[in-house]
């Protein structure tokens, strides 16, 4: 009797111990699942790619066109201009140092230098703020911009910089200035300007870093890496942002190219493409992808 | 501010300037003045910057066709092997490679590399042909290390490619020159014009090969106000000799020295990059027609006498003395 009434209780925690654990699995389960259904890129069609394409990228030889604005980069990179449509000269800068990587909103540019430096330009020209991620907590041995993304109302810059170690920042901008609100260090480091994007609601970030995909929750003010297997090696990607929490890659891997969808920090959709992939547009619901002579049309849709 | 000396002397360091110079900067001046070849071990050193064909750009004025008038900072270097060798041994910092989606880069398809040097120093290289090598996986460069590799444009042409060097500790873009050794430059810079703009008008005197010989002048009226000092120099090759650059461009004014400025470094600020004590960007020491600006005189009544003396980085000087009347 004694005995009976002592392994009651334990038979009990026993329950109670097998239900807990079955609700933390549970947990852990849903918290890798996005709270809306997954996306995938449905093929709609091909066309043939017209003469003078002109979205995306460099147009007519030296000018760059980023977000409907155009850009022509100075011969030693340390010097750009913008020029309106015709061609004509808008504003021109000049930098300490030579550009490495850029972002451009419609209201602003920034130019990430080889000093570490970020420079903020408004469209007319004007020089709006500077940023220096060393003076501001975020210390490497060495300087330099690798990564870049302004987020579309320009409240916040995210960076990864320097080396040893190599940092993935994010600065929050108060009245003037830009105050750091993130800072994660990296163990593995990239030494070329890397894709980095905000999503076009504002509300993430995704970037590639030597440790992986780097996604960013500006709410949480958390930031994760994701190691896919399908990414993984030496490969080169553009990101752009699609819908509003998800972006559009290309990736290229030696001769190999693959397209996707990335979002909340997780691949959604990966497939190849045509070798002869060169560039990414975003239009509406629409992915195409750039071909040397067609362009490939895709639907961003729910599974 | 590096004290001159004419003849084939080497520049030494001094105390005065425009601004001044990191402590590293100043121990390889001195370095260039004490030492044969003006390098220390540990000190970067630009290869190749000794034969036909190269040229140091730095303080050029540039420009492009897409409307950009700017001071170069960089040394145009010869590569016979066509090996583009690291300055002095560091890490590998940036790498921009020719990319599979060109269309989507800013900055064209042009490949460039930067190391960082353990002094403070950083050395870019640039180039229309260089392919960046594969780099190691620690990202560590030799002294000697090849970068990558330049070839020849067209028959007959140079493999070459452009280096500049950074000084990070205190923020400036340093003369290749100072790093360059001995250069066998025999030939003197060129005064192609000295102008005076200013309310009075725009006046000028043109140098041409006369402005060379000493006492040559040219006589006008200028009313009596003050005016921009500009002159339009150039260190051309005669086709057997490296260009070591325009370094040092000296104005007396009746006497007087009135402008005394080198091209040794350019201040990097937020706005772009300070030459000549001048403000950023670059393109204000540049007036519209491409001239250097010195600076602002005052043009008293009476005879006047403007004496420019114009050196090269070899030590070659070329001297025009303007005299002119004013009302």
């Amino acid at each position: 009797m004694a005995n009976g009434l002592k392994a009651r209780p334990s038979r009990r925690r026993g329950k109670i111990g097998l239900i807990a654990a079955a609700v933390a699995v549970a947990y852990i389960f849903l918290a890798q699942q996005p709270l809306s259904p997954a996306r995938t890129l449905s093929f709609i069609e091909a066309i043939p790619r017209p003469a003078t394409e002109t979205q995306g990228g460099e147009t007519t030889k030296g000018v760059w066109e980023a977000r409907g604005r155009y850009f022509i980069a100075r011969g030693d990179l340390q010097g750009v201009s913008e020029v309106d449509r015709s061609g004509k000269q808008l504003w021109v800068a000049e930098f300490p140092s030579p550009v490495t990587v850029v972002d451009i909103t419609e209201k602003l540019s920034a130019w990430g230098l080889l000093d570490g430096s970020i420079h903020l330009v408004d469209s007319d020209g004007t020089m709006n703020s500077a940023v220096k991620p060393a003076s501001k907590g975020v210390s490497s041995r060495f300087a330099c911009a690798y990564g870049l993304a302004l987020s579309p109302d320009g409240s916040r810059l995210a960076v990864l910089f320097g080396l040893e170690p190599q940092h993935f920042a994010v600065f929050e901008r108060r009245g003037k200035d830009y105050r750091l609100s993130y800072d994660m260090k990296l163990v593995r480091p990239l030494r070329g300007g890397q894709p980095f994007a905000f999503s076009a609601d504002g509300r993430s970030i995704e970037g590639l870093t030597g440790d992986g995909l780097v996604f960013y929750d500006v709410a949480k003010g958390r930031a994760a890496i994701l190691q896919d297997s399908s990414l993984r090696g030496d490969f080169e990607m553009i990101i752009a942002p699609a819908g509003d929490d998800s972006f559009a890659f290309l990736a290229a891997n030696g001769n190999e190219r693959y397209a996707g969808l990335l979002r909340q920090g997780r691949v959604e959709a990966i497939f190849p493409v045509g070798t002869d992939s060169t560039g990414i547009l975003v239009e509406g619901p629409n992915v195409i992808i750039q071909g040397r002579d067609m362009l490939y049309r895709y639907k961003v849709e729910g599974r | 501010m590096i004290r001159f000396l004419r003849g084939r002397e080497r520049p030494a360091a001094g105390r005065r300037g425009p601004y001044r110079l990191a402590p590293i900067a100043a121990i390889a001046l001195i370095a260039a003045a004490t030492t044969p070849c003006g390098r220390l071990g540990a000190q970067p050193f630009v290869k190749d910057l000794n034969s036909l064909g190269t040229a140091v750009l730095f303080g050029t004025p540039s420009r492009e066709q897409s409307g950009f008038n700017y001071l170069q900072t960089g040394a145009l270097t010869n590569s016979p092997s066509g090996a583009v060798l690291a300055v002095e041994a560091g890490t590998v910092l940036f790498v921009k490679r020719a990319s599979s989606f060109e269309m989507q880069r800013f900055g064209g398809a042009g490949e460039f590399v930067a190391l960082a040097h353990d002094d403070g120093f950083v050395s870019l290289y640039t180039g229309k042909t260089l392919i960046v090598a594969r780099m190691p996986s620690s990202g560590r460069i030799g002294a000697s290390d090849s970068v990558g590799r330049v070839s020849a444009e067209g028959r007959g042409e140079l493999a070459q490619y452009i280096v500049r060097l950074y000084d990070g500790s205190s923020g400036v873009w340093i003369n290749p020159a100072l790093f360059a050794g001995a250069l066998d430059d025999k030939i003197p810079p060129k005064i192609e014009q000295i102008a005076l703009q200013g309310s009075g008008g725009l006046f000028f005197a043109e140098g041409g090969g006369a402005a060379r010989r000493s006492a040559k002048s040219a006589v006008q009226k200028i009313p009596q106000g003050e005016y921009a000092l500009a002159v339009s120099v150039s260190d051309a090759s005669s086709g057997k000799n490296p260009v070591s650059g325009v370094f040092r461009m000296k104005v007396l004014f009746n006497g007087t020295v009135a402008f005394d400025k080198k091209f040794d470094a350019a201040r990097a600020a937020e706005g772009g990059l300070s030459f000549l004590g001048l403000d950023v960007p670059s393109a204000n020491c540049l007036d519209r027609e491409g001239r250097i600006v010195l600076g602002r005189q005052f043009i008293p009544r009476g005879q006047n006498t403007l004496d420019l003396t114009v050196f090269d980085f070899a030590g070659n000087s070329a001297r025009y003395v303007w005299s002119f009347a004013t009302e």
